[in-house]
């Protein structure tokens, strides 16, 4: 178990390796700046020539799609975990949500005991019950 | 040419045959033993074209063994020994069958010289893979596995369409070739939408999380190397320099970051950036030049190394804890450090960290946009493989092994080190993603343009700075924004929306107007029964005993009996239709061919 060790001991002292991260961040903006160690001749566009450009680049991407992706999330595109598990028969417009389950049977049943209520004809209620 | 030649996919599928014979002592053994052989065939393949079988009026090409399909079958069977190790203690010898006979497909599809054989083996993959999702055995795994069946039939379906009508056409034949993407017709662009269907390009993509978030944990491992990998060969093979590609790959590597943002299933969110690497292989067909043609393949053989890395990854913490959400997991570093360590290393490759995999190939597509001065792609790759870190590199290891969250106890008992078989093929994976990362000739002397991918230096100076600073910034954005990114138990509605949603519209539709009916008959009823009981109660009555409600009745009983016919065909009789559709289909493909055949004689 060496390497749950070892990460203990990484996790213990976060605060130092915080600072090495900024510090190897900076590093590689300033050895990027210097001509003599990065050659800059082949890149494609002079943008790419600016110091610190994909550094910029690559931390305004980060965030970009972070937020962009979030925000289309919750456009209604997250939404609850059983969302295509709730009834089979459940439609899709919460409109019709009184049709929810049983479909045409029970719809006719509906019918049939409506009758009777309507017209006081008694034997026309065993109609909606001949399944 | 004889027919004596011994197709590498046989090796597999006699493998598979046998396999319930072998005992139990010799098992693992024989699962061993037939995927190194599948390797070893494939090592010794000589070049040329071979398997020639005279059918009907057809040629069928079985074994074409070029450049191209050589890189490729050399990847597809080192994974098979990859993946078959993963999963040697499943005791279970019909997941091992299923698996071996999709490798079996894909094989196949990669030696085809001819559409014939291609189809046959692309439909071999699409029903072989379909059990690596069932055999999970969840109520959601069957469901998901027929929407995966019918979505590659329609691919399919779509495919053989394409290839008929190109085929029939004056001037070809059935051989399968680089077709003319210059001047696209119809059957070109509908054997593309089959290709690109089986590489999930949106909006013909969303099976693929929905597939491989649900299939077996050694299933997904299978399923993340074959059926996109076969389909960007084949893509290599007919379709370089098809403008349209590009777009769409780029749209791709976009689209599958999005979607991982929003995840929180670790698999599915594995399976979203599927789609955005294949989306740099689409981009590099669509280039076409002969360095974007190299880097989609060199990028296909290191996907499929990474990417079945870190399926294996995950596929090992749900195996051990039962548990694949982000939500339901943290905190696992004190259990399963190794693991963490190897999946660490898959994030690192697919993220193109230097001496690392992705690195050495990914870059080659970049350049190539570059070079053809498409900057646009190259831009948005960038931002893409930005998006991969964030995802892949950061959040996957993140929020299983550290985060905040800590599991529910009994997941938290359950979680250890995987079996050692699933350690050692984790870290089989993971050397190989270092040594094609620090050592690139092994990769660049196997891509169809060796000579080309020999003066290509990935190492340089301002590569390794611009991918060091785009990587590095990433990281820390995902630091700062990082209660941004803290998962939601929810899911994210995709295209399959469409499948899984919109028949309920349908039926929605088929019902509120036969509802409407319903109602009216009811209401003419009581109208018709009211006046006959003004004047007559006893007629009424009759008359509505017999004849007026027995219509009611009848009328109602046949709703009823189409709603729950309707409710079938969703699911219940569905291998009965399935069959039925497809016997349909090919009689009216074999009509549709004595018929072409009898006129031009």
């Amino acid at each position: 178990m060496n390497l749950v060790n070892l990460i203990q001991f990484l996790r213990d002292r976060l605060k130092t390796l915080i600072w090495i991260a900024y510090a190897i961040l900076a590093l590689v903006v300033v050895l990027d700046a210097i001509p003599a160690i990065v050659d800059k001749e082949h890149a494609h566009t002079a943008l790419e020539r600016w110091p610190g450009f994909w550094a910029l680049y690559g931390f305004v991407a980060c965030v970009l799609i972070i937020i962009l992706s979030k925000w289309y999330g919750h456009l209604g595109i997250m939404t609850r975990e059983d969302y295509y598990e709730d009834g089979a028969e459940a439609p899709p417009s919460p409109g019709a949500a009184t049709s929810a389950s049983g479909g045409g049977s029970e719809h006719s049943r509906q019918a049939g005991k409506s009758k009777p209520a309507a017209h006081g004809h008694g034997h026309t209620s065993k109609g909606g019950h001949h399944d | 040419m004889t027919n004596l030649w011994f197709h590498p996919a046989l090796v597999l599928i006699l493998g598979a045959l046998l396999l319930p014979l072998v005992p139990t002592s010799l098992k693992k053994g024989y699962l061993l033993l037939i995927p190194i052989l599948l390797f070893a065939r494939i090592l010794t393949l000589a070049r040329g074209e071979f398997g020639q079988v005279h059918f009907l009026d057809w040629t069928l090409v079985f074994g074409r063994v070029d450049a191209l399909s050589s890189v490729f079958g050399y990847i597809m069977s080192l994974m098979c020994i990859i993946g078959t190790l993963y999963g040697l203690h499943v005791k279970d010898d019909s997941q091992h069958i299923a698996a071996w006979f999709y490798v079996a497909g894909s094989i196949g599809c990669i030696y085809a010289g001819d559409f014939i054989t291609l189809f046959l083996f692309w439909e071999l993959m699409a029903f072989s893979s379909v059990f690596l999702i069932w055999f999970r055995g969840r109520r959601e795994s069957l469901s998901a596995g027929y929407r995966y069946l019918l979505v590659h039939i329609a691919g399919g379906v779509i495919l053989l369409a394409g290839i008929v009508l190109h085929c029939k056409a004056p001037g070809h034949d059935w051989s399968f070739n680089q077709l003319d993407v210059h001047h696209p017709t119809t059957a070109i662009y509908l054997i593309m939408a089959g290709f690109i269907l089986n590489a999930a390009v949106p909006p013909l993509h969303a099976w693929l999380p929905d597939a491989y978030g649900e299939a077996t944990f050694n299933g997904s491992v299978f399923m993340c190397a074959f059926t996109t990998k076969t389909a960007v060969y084949a893509l290599c093979r007919g379709f370089a320099g098809m403008e349209i590609l590009v777009p769409l790959g780029v749209i791709m590597a976009l689209y599958g970051v999005v979607y991982a943002v929003l995840e929180n299933d670790c698999r599915r969110l594995l399976a979203y950036h599927i789609i955005s690497q294949v989306g740099y292989m689409v981009a590099g067909v669509g280039l076409g030049t002969e360095m974007a043609i190299n880097g989609a393949c060199a990028h296909a053989f290191a996907h499929i190394l990474y990417k079945g890395l870190l399926f294996m990854g995950c596929g090992a913490v749900l195996h051990m804890t039962g548990q694949s959400k982000f939500t339901e997991l943290g905190g696992l570093w004190k259990k399963m450090p190794w693991t963490f360590v190897f999946t660490l290393i898959g994030g690192l490759s697919i993220s193109a960290f230097p001496l690392f995999s992705g690195f050495v190939s990914k870059s080659m597509i970049v350049t190539a946009g570059f070079e053809e001065h498409k900057y646009w792609v190259g831009f948005l790759l960038l931002l893409a493989s930005a998006g991969t870190f964030l995802h892949t590199g950061l959040k996957v290891p993140y929020f299983i092994w550290f985060g905040k969250n800590q599991p529910k106890k009994e997941t938290w008992d359950r979680a250890a080190e995987p079996p050692w078989n699933m350690n050692v093929a984790m870290f089989v994976a993971s050397a190989l993603c270092i040594f094609i990362g620090c050592y690139t000739p092994y990769l660049y002397k196997m891509l169809p343009y060796p000579d080309l991918a020999s003066e290509y230096h990935p190492y340089t100076a301002y590569h390794v700075f611009e991918t060091l600073q785009i990587l590095l910034f990433t990281g820390l954005g995902f630091f700062l924004l990082l209660k941004k990114l803290v998962p939601d138990p929810t899911i994210s509605l995709d295209m399959d929306w469409f499948y899984r949603k919109g028949w309920r519209v349908f039926l929605w539709f088929a019902r509120k107007p036969v509802q409407l009916l319903d109602t009216w008959v009811g209401e003419l009823y009581r109208v018709a029964g009211l006046v006959p009981l003004m004047i007559s109660a006893r007629v009424s009555g009759l008359f509505d005993n017999e004849v007026i409600d027995g219509a009611v009745d009848g009328f109602a009983n046949t709703i009823r009996g189409m709603g729950r016919r309707l409710r079938f065909a969703q699911r219940g009789q569905m291998q009965q239709s399935l069959a039925f559709a497809f016997a349909v289909a090919a009689a009216l493909i074999i009509a549709f061919l004595l018929y072409t055949n009898a006129l031009a004689r």
